[in-house]
Formats: C-alpha cells, structure tokens, sequence
C-alpha cells in the first residue's frame, strides 16, 4: 500500500509542478537542465522506492504510474476543458512582423529565441519576414513565414 | 471556443486557459519559495525552529522537533550524577514502538527492560557530577508522536512531528 500511496503523491506532485514551471523551461533543454533533470528523478526515485528495493515494490510502482497515465490520459481525451488546463493551449508571440511583447516577457521567451527558431526551421533572416511565431503546447516555437 | 481568432489562422488560442497558467506560475513560485523558506528555519527537520531543548531538575533532552520517516536523527541527554547510585535513563515503551534505537553513546553498562519502559544505566567517573548520552534514532511512524525521558532527577517529555 505504501509503495502506491508513494507514487500516486510524486505523480501529483511533479503533474502540478511541472505544469506551471513554463513549458519552454522544459522544452529548450540545454546541457545544465540536463544534469538538474538526473538530479530531480535521482530525488525523486529515492521519494518513491525508499529504501524498499524488492520486485514486488519495482513493479508495483511501475503499475501505479502506467495506470495513473492511462487514467490521465483518459481523462484529457474525455474532456476537452481538462486537456487544455492540463496540457496548456498554443498563443500567438508574433503577429505580422510584429513581437507582442506582453506575451513574450509573460512567457519567458526572447525575440533571439524566435529568430533561432526561424532560421533553423524556415530559414528565415529577419522579424518582418516571419507572419506567425506561435508558442505551441509542447513549448517549442512555431514559425509561419510570410509568402 | 478561441477566445482570440487571427483572420485565416486557426491557431486555437485561448488566453483565458493561459491567464490561468500564468497566475498558477506565480502562484507555484511564491509556495516553492516559501517551502524553501520554511525548509531552511528548520520546519522540515535540522534548523532552528526545530532543534528543540527541554529541562527538569537537572536532566536535559535536547532533539529534533520535526522529523522525517526513516531519517536518523540524534537525541542528547544530559542527567545528573548522585553519589550513591548509578546514573539511569529511562524511556517509555513508545521510543521502541515509533523509533528505531541505531546507536548509544558511550553504551549504556546495562539495559533493562519493563512492562511500559526500557532503563539505561551508565557508568561513571568519580567525582563527575553529570553525564551525557546521545541515541540515534530513526523516526518509523509518521505523524505526531512523543515519548518520556526520565533519570533520578526529573522526566522531560519528549515531542516530535515525523514527515513522510
């Protein structure tokens, strides 16, 4: 029973954290959040498994975060106002050539961010050639360039 | 339904859901900090607000007021010294039901056991007029718990809050 009570509370825990760390945290990963990622599931496989090292406490773990992502899952595809809250919705950081500097400082991203993104997806040289920059769910950056 | 629409572009933007995002962000960092905060005067075990020191006639206990499950932690007691007979600590029962004893030091001469609590007695040096002793434990029940620490001279009652 412990070992599930464990894991139910981490998954929680690391859903709502996670959630509202700022997907672009998570999403432009460089070498140092890297290392911070190791050392957060290093924390937290020591939170989950304790000093209970048995197969019977593995896969029981193992069972209860499959099932609470199925359930999860479930849950997202069944309502559509829980995916968005859940999974967060895209939002438009550059209209026209345009920076709408409001939503890029609220989200944490730099018009040098938006730019890398362009050039490497489209090629694009400069601002006034991009139409829409869309800081999509996943955090990553999308580009559409003017025609 | 979006709640912003872009002549041509159906991004599905809803600054609704992200003004939500946004205040749960804000939200996330002032509870981390104050999480932090708290961890760091000792409300999550070793810091200030929790190193916790107790007296009764000569005897004095000092421990960790928050602990956590399966963390070993120290407890220090301090007893007086009479001339006429060795110096005994007693603990209730409670201690070997919700903590683990690891270590005593210096080891106690003997160990005895009753129905509702275990006695140490020690040895000690002519002339000294008190003694101390420090037991390792290791908290294995979460929750509120406590138990007494007594000698000759007086019982000190011992408080603890143990994190999962």
């Amino acid at each position: 029973m412990d070992s599930v009570i464990r894991m139910a509370v981490v998954y929680l825990v690391l859903l709502v954290l996670l959630r509202f760390s700022g997907k672009r945290t998570i999403a432009s990963i460089d070498t140092f959040d890297f290392v911070l990622l190791l050392i957060v599931s290093e924390a937290t496989q020591q939170a989950i498994l304790g000093s209970d090292y048995s197969l019977t406490n593995a896969l029981l773990t193992i069972g209860t975060i499959i099932l609470l992502n199925i359930g999860l899952s479930i849950w997202k595809q069944k309502s559509v106002a829980f995916d968005k809250y859940a999974e967060d919705v895209p939002m438009v950081l550059v209209q026209d050539g345009e920076p709408l500097q409001d939503r890029l400082d609220r989200s944490r991203v730099g018009l040098d961010e938006i730019l890398q993104e362009a050039r490497l997806a489209q090629g694009v040289e400069r601002l006034d050639q991009i139409k829409w920059a869309v800081l999509e769910r996943n955090g990553s950056i999308s580009i559409v360039p003017k025609q | 339904m979006p709640e912003d629409t872009y002549e041509g572009f159906d991004v599905g933007e809803e600054m609704r859901v992200k003004r939500v995002t946004w205040r749960g962000e804000v939200v996330e960092m002032v509870l981390l900090s104050l999480i932090i905060a708290s961890a760091l005067a000792g409300l999550f075990g070793s810091g200030p607000l929790s190193s916790q020191t107790r007296s009764s006639e000569g005897l004095q206990v000092e421990w960790e007021r928050f602990q956590r499950l399966e963390r070993p932690t120290s407890m220090r007691v301090r007893y007086p010294v009479s001339a006429d007979s060795a110096p005994r600590v007693t603990i209730d029962r409670s201690i070997l039901q919700d903590w683990r004893i690891e270590s005593i030091e210096p080891q106690p001469e003997k160990a005895e056991s009753s129905d509702d609590s275990v006695s140490y007695v020690f040895g000690a040096a002519e002339g000294a007029a008190g003694g101390e002793v420090v037991f390792e434990i290791t908290p294995r029940k979460m929750g509120s718990r406590s138990f007494s620490v007594e000698s000759d001279a007086g019982t000190v009652e011992v408080g603890a809050f143990v994190y999962p």
